[in-house]
């Protein structure tokens, strides 16, 4: 049965038992109220009775008095006597209305009657008439003798009737008293009964329940079901043993979560303890909560040193202008930067990943030490340079042939034209000295003709003219190689892609003309923040490259383009082409088709590497047989303007 | 020649027989011959009770006196066989609680009482009295001898009366005292003319 029923049992039996106590203790009081009024009834009519006693006992003695002293006068007095005792009698007649007292009130008012007849008949006799008086007294006597007897037989009754009634009214308050005690006994163990029962049915089970719940922490199973118990509670303590299953369970499920956890964060240690860089956990606010044990190595101190420190601290990187974390910059991969000068060994690179743990965001950094790589960096630079030097020099020699050939025909034709200045010299000079010794002016003229002067003055001024052509020329050639051979300023400069192109071209002119036919479409017109020199060796070695590939005769089309904001330089020959399966390859270093001592295999690797630096990027097709093309494309230069 | 003794003195003691003597009987030939059934005939003795006899009745009963309507003529009655004596009939009333209650007490010649009768008493416990026990407790006894049933406060009966009248000891008292007033009364104011009857 639910909790309800029972409450609704419970309200039921309290109020039916209420109305129980309450309708008997009603009936009863309204008893005591009947009995108590008919017994104050009665009272008043023991009252009146009283006073007519009293009225009797005067009129009687009246009477006695006429009788002993023959004062008729007293006869009248007796007669309102007689009246006043009638209406006494008819109150009493009233009040005792239905009983048998009623007929004797009528006996008694019928006998005062009499008795008056007989006290007003004295006045009427005679004083010497002593036998008629002593009738009328005896007469008299008889009567108020009788109504005397009749008096106190009323009296009698009435005061049995008020006594009946006062036993009756005591009977019945007692038994009032007596049935309120019985029935509020009865109703307070009741009470005590169901409340007894409640504790027992309803509470205890609770109490069993709640003192089960707290108990300290035991290994035996707890029994939380209840069998004898409201269906609710029933109910309720099967849920709570399901519950506390249900938390047994779970609870060996988090124990073994909490050593898996456990063995997790050992793992989790090791491995951060183990890995080779510095391993930083860092708050929003930039402060260091957790690090391992690489980062004391990095940062040359302890732990507790390190934790609740800021990454600032130590990564002046991580920190904005104001001094702030800096969020932006600590999501970064593999970005390099520098420890606080405090550092001997400055160089790190680091990584950040944003992270939540437990719902408030954190910052997972590593933190490597990257001083001997940097180290290996300048070396591998320097020798990479030297690479490249090298590779530009060896393309020089590739080079030199066409350039050597190139300078010597102009210093073929200087040198022809200066014989023939050395050759116009003597004759120049035997006209001079002639003409300043001051012969004679045909001598002179003479002279002029058969020297053939004139000719030579007008000689000498395109033998002089071509000859400085050459010289320029070879001054040129010389100036394009020393540029190419020059090594770049450490800083880019902006310079034009095309004129570089152009550059490349005066240069490889010579080696390529006999055989190769260049066509040049240079629109793109805009600049490039590059190493010129570079930049110069990997348009060359595309364009040697080129050349290469044509057996005898062929056609290179350089152009020059802007595609989607970047340079896009093509180098296209129509050469042999590229076998497919080489072309993943052709980058690679040391990686040639050539046959051995015709190649370094540098080549191509050192101009995708020269276009890394700059930030772009080389593609090739080729087919085979049909030639290939090389794209380069390049990042234009923007100028930035500060307003 | 004692009846000429009587009546002379009876016309000496009662000169005024004609005028009305209270606390008298009834019917006193029948009621005499009733108490003194050997009566041939009867005379009455009128006397005045007055102040001094009642001072006296109230000196020998202090609380017990006279009330003044018992003041006036009151007669005796001599019960006589022929010339003899038989004894005294006297009526004296009490106040009760239902007015006066008239008792005709019968003496003999010591002023022993012989026998009483109630000729007026209202009260139904009037038949308690008319007992032969209770009626024992007088008869045969004699003024001094009836003081002693009064009680300490000289008014009431004391219980070994009262014992007797169980249901009516308001009345025993007036019996009582009836009989003590009548017995001193008798005694005080008729004993010369008794003495000269014997």
């Amino acid at each position: 049965m639910k909790i309800s029923n029972y409450n609704q049992l419970l309200a039921i039996f309290t109020l039916l038992s209420g109305m129980i106590i309450f309708s008997t203790l009603w009936s009863q009081y309204q008893k005591i109220e009947t009995v108590s009024r008919h017994h104050f009834e009665s009272r008043l009519l023991v009252q009146t009775v009283d006073h007519l006693f009293i009225t009797s006992q005067i009129w009687l003695t009246t009477q006695d008095l006429l009788f002993s002293d023959r004062q008729t006068y007293l006869a009248k007095g007796i007669s309102e006597q007689s009246s006043q005792l009638i209406q006494l009698l008819n109150n009493v007649s009233l009040r005792v209305k239905g009983g048998e007292s009623e007929a004797l009130t009528y006996q008694l008012i019928a006998a005062v009657k009499q008795n008056d007849d007989i006290v007003n008949a004295f006045s009427q006799l005679s004083m010497e008439d002593i036998s008629a008086w002593q009738k009328n007294i005896a007469d008299s006597d008889l009567v108020t003798t009788g109504y005397v007897a009749i008096l106190e037989d009323v009296y009698a009754k009435v005061l049995a009737e008020n006594t009946a009634l006062s036993k009756q009214l005591i009977t019945t308050t007692e038994h009032f008293t007596t049935l309120s005690w019985v029935l509020l006994s009865l109703y307070l163990v009741s009470i005590v009964f169901v409340v007894s029962w409640f504790s027992k049915y309803i509470v205890k089970p609770i109490e069993n329940i709640t003192a089960l719940a707290q108990q300290p922490h035991q290994q035996k199973k707890l029994e939380f079901r209840q069998r004898n118990a409201p269906k609710e509670i029933i109910t309720l303590s099967s849920a709570i043993q399901q519950f506390a299953q249900h938390i047994t369970v779970e609870k060996q499920k988090a124990e073994q979560e909490r050593l898996n956890v456990s063995q997790a964060n050992e793992k989790i240690n090791t491995i951060m303890d183990t890995i080779p860089c510095a391993l930083l956990l860092i708050n929003e606010q930039g402060l260091i909560t957790k690090c391992n044990n690489e980062s004391e190595q990095l940062f040359a101190t302890t732990k507790s040193q390190i934790n609740n420190h800021y990454i600032a601290d130590f990564l002046p990187a991580l920190a904005t202008l104001e001094g702030k974390f800096d969020v932006a910059s600590v999501l970064k991969s593999m970005e390099e930067s520098l420890l606080t000068p405090r550092f001997k060994k400055p160089h790190v690179e680091y990584s950040g990943r944003k992270i939540e743990i437990e719902g408030r965001v954190n910052y997972l950094i590593t933190i490597s030490d990257i001083n001997e790589r940097k180290h290996s960096q300048k070396a591998l630079s320097a020798l990479n340079d030297q690479l490249v030097n090298a590779e530009k020099l060896a393309s020089i020699g590739q080079l030199s042939a066409g350039i050597a050939h190139e300078i010597n025909n102009p210093v073929g034709y200087i040198r022809s034209n200066l014989d023939m200045l050395k050759d116009y010299f003597i004759p120049i000079v035997n006209y001079i000295q002639l003409a300043h010794s001051h012969q004679q002016q045909e001598d002179v003229n003479s002279l002029y003709k058969e020297g053939d002067i004139e000719f030579i003055v007008n000689d000498i001024e395109p033998l002089i003219s071509a000859t400085l052509e050459g010289a320029a020329r070879v001054s040129k050639i010389i100036k394009d190689l020393g540029n190419y051979a020059h090594v770049d300023n450490p800083e880019p400069e902006i310079v034009s892609i095309d004129t570089l192109v152009e550059q490349s071209l005066s240069l490889v002119t010579n080696e390529l003309k006999y055989k190769v036919e260049i066509t040049t479409a240079l629109n793109a017109k805009v600049d490039v923040l590059g190493f010129p020199q570079k930049l110069l060796q990997v348009f060359i070695n595309m364009l040697v490259n080129a050349s290469h590939a044509i057996k005898n005769k062929g056609l290179i089309d350089i152009q020059s383009n802007i595609i989607d904001g970047e340079v896009s330089l093509s180098f296209k020959d129509n050469g042999s082409g590229i076998a497919e399966q080489h072309l993943k390859n052709i980058f690679d270093p040391f990686f040639t088709t050539k046959p051995v001592g015709k190649g370094t295999g540098l080549g191509l690797h050192i101009v995708r590497s020269i276009i890394d630096e700059h930030k772009g990027r080389i593609d090739v097709s080729s087919a085979i047989g049909e030639g290939s093309t090389f794209t380069i494309y390049l990042p234009i230069y923007v100028a930035e303007i500060y307003v | 020649m004692k009846s000429l003794i009587i009546i002379v003195l009876l016309l000496v003691v009662a000169p005024d027989v004609s005028a009305i003597a209270y606390c008298s009987l009834r019917d006193p030939v029948a009621q005499i011959k009733q108490l003194f059934p050997q009566k041939t005939n009867q005379l009455s003795i009128v006397k005045d009770i007055d102040e001094s006899t009642r001072s006296r009745v109230k000196q020998a009963l202090p609380n017990n006196d006279l009330h003044f309507s018992e003041l006036g003529k009151h007669t005796l009655y001599v019960a006589m066989n022929n010339q003899d004596v038989l004894g005294y009939v006297h009526v004296r009333s009490e106040q009760s609680k239902w007015g006066l209650v008239e008792i005709v007490w019968a003496l003999d010649k010591n002023l022993v009482i012989k026998d009483f009768a109630f000729q007026r008493c209202r009260s139904p416990k009037k038949a308690l009295l008319d007992s032969r026990d209770f009626k024992q407790a007088f008869i045969g006894k004699n003024y001094q001898s009836l003081k002693k049933l009064l009680s300490s406060n000289g008014i009431t009966a004391n219980a070994l009366l009262l014992d007797k009248a169980k249901q009516a000891p308001e009345l025993a008292n007036v019996v009582l005292r009836c009989a003590l007033k009548t017995l001193l009364i008798t005694e005080l104011l008729w004993w010369r003319e008794l003495n000269q009857l014997e």
